[in-house]
């Protein structure tokens, strides 16, 4: 394969010394970072939920705690979150029905008195 | 006697030829006076080049103004010349007040005036200045090069109006590929302040932000503040398609290798394999500044082309059976974790990659405003005002630095062909590694091998394409939420990949 791709003109010379080198440790390197995540994220919940999984297992007795028993599914707290948002969203249709009219009644306040208007007079 | 008098009558012929010759020579002189001083004098002649940077060459106008004081001014492209003129005969010397220029010898043909190899025609002043403006207009300074850019630009409209491709980018790289291609005089030595490559111009100023890598952590930390980063903490093993896609990058390197170009250019050319416009623009700003605009504008076309790569491939590698599997729902992610993820993310891949950090500080950065939920007006701005800013910016800029005359090159073409074969191996890897995954994996862990084409990093648009294609197979099989868990890894897959380039290369 690679006489053939030399006679019509490319050159695998250059690729030879450095290039691969570069190409495989670069990519080793990516899939490095990124498996460290992995395995760092696998292991959080478990650190997270230690004491969790610690009461449980002494409260039920059991020697094992299922991951089901202590992190809700995603689409058990999307039903959730929306059985409360149309809650929430509905809640003001649930009104007593009762309509009242009720009179007001102001407090008297000699700042707001008629009597004691700039058009009267002040009595001498 | 009559000898006398024949010798007066000579005499007398003689003195009336010479006055005869003598006043005929001065009249002529004053009509090449006369001629020389009424209207401009103007050459066209080829031959200037249009930068330094260029061999283009083209024709360019000069004038001379010869005025009645016996002074003139010789206008060229570059500057002006002024000097005295004299007539000797027929011959006008024009002695330059510059003493750098020597004196040169102009004489009046069948109306034109030679001056050494130039030919000067004459006009009137007002027609003078008309050649003068339409030498400035871009009619006579357009090429076929700006002519196809400028229907590059406008298929890069329609494509973003017509099928909504990544209309947020390829709006700005449409507009500003327009912009780029109109065509205006440009000579090696003289400066318009026009064009993005002329110093000093207000293009120039904003390509600042693309030459120096501003534009992109910025862009990363907006798009930080918009990730939610959950689908992948709840399912980690999820980052390692995010990997395995960069296989792109990397063979995309080698080929650019085989191709001929440096390697600080191949590492630049290969990151178009990371599917990621910010960080194929740092990278290329620093390891090969004059192949951004190339570069920027593979990355951004063919991430804007990502419905339409992909999808065959996909179909190719992954059977009827395997696009059907059906993935586990993911768990709910507590906030402690979400806060947890930018901060050792970032601990760990720059502690890896630290010629990474202006983009993965940025995007971590960006992602833990939106997590920490006390910064929620940063992160509003981080997402919404800042990022909107810097994509115009990008945008208009990366596409005004596809001038035709830089842009039309061999090289260009050999990168846009990379980069469609980078963005190829990338989807290639990502569903190889998950079918082999799949092989380790087992019962309800599973994983669908679509959402390995989503490892590289064109957020949204890949899991969207994984998610359309998993809705194909069938129609109640959502992937979009495991789609994305490879998405935003392949985004920190790339940017390490960038830093690992960077670091090997610089």
């Amino acid at each position: 394969m690679i006489p053939i791709l030399n006679i019509i003109g490319i050159d695998f010379s250059v690729v030879k010394e450095s290039g691969v080198t570069i190409a495989i440790v670069g990519w080793l390197i990516v899939f490095a970072a990124l498996v460290l995540l992995v395995i760092v994220f696998t292991q959080t919940p478990k650190i997270i939920y230690y004491n969790t999984r610690k009461k449980l297992r002494e409260k039920n007795k059991e020697s094992k705690v299922s991951d089901d028993d202590l992190q809700i599914a995603g689409e058990v707290s999307a039903a959730i979150s929306t059985a409360l948002h149309l809650f929430f969203d509905e809640m003001h249709d649930e009104e007593s029905n009762v309509i009242t009219i009720k009179r007001v009644r102001k407090v008297y306040s000699p700042w707001s008195s008629k009597i004691y208007g700039l058009r009267v007079w002040p009595r001498k | 006697m009559k000898f006398r008098t024949m010798k007066k009558l000579l005499s007398l012929v003689l003195f009336l030829s010479v006055l005869f010759l003598g006043n005929s020579a001065l009249a002529n002189t004053e009509d090449i006076a006369s001629k020389l001083t009424k209207g401009k004098w103007v050459n066209k002649s080829e031959g200037y080049r249009v930068s330094y940077d260029s061999d283009r060459t083209v024709a360019r106008y000069k004038a001379i103004n010869f005025y009645v004081d016996r002074t003139f001014v010789l206008d060229s492209i570059k500057s002006k010349y002024e000097g005295e003129w004299r007539l000797i005969g027929n011959s006008i010397y024009l002695e330059f007040n510059s003493s750098d220029i020597a004196t040169k010898t102009a004489r009046i043909d069948n109306d034109k005036l030679i001056v050494g190899d130039d030919t000067y025609k004459p006009y009137s002043g007002a027609f003078a200045g008309l050649i003068n403006f339409y030498e400035f207009t871009g009619v006579p300074n357009a090429t076929l090069g700006h002519i196809i850019m400028v229907l590059v630009g406008i298929f890069f409209i329609f494509l973003a109006i017509r099928y909504n491709y990544e209309p947020l980018l390829l709006i700005p790289i449409g507009f500003g590929i327009i912009i780029g291609n109109i065509p205006f005089f440009q000579a090696a030595g003289f400066n318009l302040k026009l064009g993005i490559y002329e110093e000093g111009s207000v293009m120039n100023y904003l390509y600042f932000g693309v030459r120096q890598g501003i534009y992109p952590p910025l862009i990363f930390l907006g798009i930080g503040a918009m990730t939610d980063f959950s689908s992948l903490i709840s399912n980690p093993k999820l980052m390692i398609l995010g990997a395995a896609a960069q296989i792109g990058i990397f063979l995309t390197f080698l080929g650019a290798l085989v191709l001929g170009f440096t390697p600080a250019e191949a590492g630049a050319i290969g990151i178009i394999g990371g599917a990621d416009g910010p960080t194929a623009i740092f990278l290329s700003s620093k390891l090969s500044p004059h192949l951004i605009g190339p570069i920027a504008i593979a990355a951004y076309s063919y991430m804007a082309l990502v419905p339409i790569i992909q999808p065959p491939f996909m179909r190719l590698i992954t059977s009827k059976k395997e696009r059907l599997i059906r993935m586990k729902p993911p768990r709910s992610v507590s906030k402690l974790e979400k806060i947890m993820f930018p901060i050792v993310g970032l601990l760990l891949t720059a502690y890896i990659s630290p010629s990474a950090l202006p983009l993965l500080g940025m995007l971590f950065f960006g992602n833990l405003l939106k997590e920490s939920t006390v910064t929620k007006r940063l992160a509003d701005t981080a997402r919404t005002a800042l990022i909107d800013i810097v994509t115009i910016l990008l945008g208009i800029t990366v596409g005004a630095s596809t001038q035709a005359d830089v842009f039309l090159t061999p090289q260009s073409l050999m990168i846009f062909g990379l980069g469609a074969l980078s963005f190829i191996i990338a989807t290639c890897g990502g569903l190889f590694f998950a079918k082999l995954m799949n092989v380790f994996l087992k019962g309800d862990n599973k994983i669908n091998p679509l959402i390995g084409a989503a490892g590289v990093s064109a957020v949204p648009d890949s899991a969207r394409v994984v998610q359309h294609e998993g809705l194909k197979a069938d129609p109640t099989n959502h992937l979009l939420m495991h789609a994305m868990a490879p998405n935003v890894s392949g985004v920190i897959g790339s940017a390490v990949g960038a830093g690992i380039l960077l670091s090997f290369l610089m």
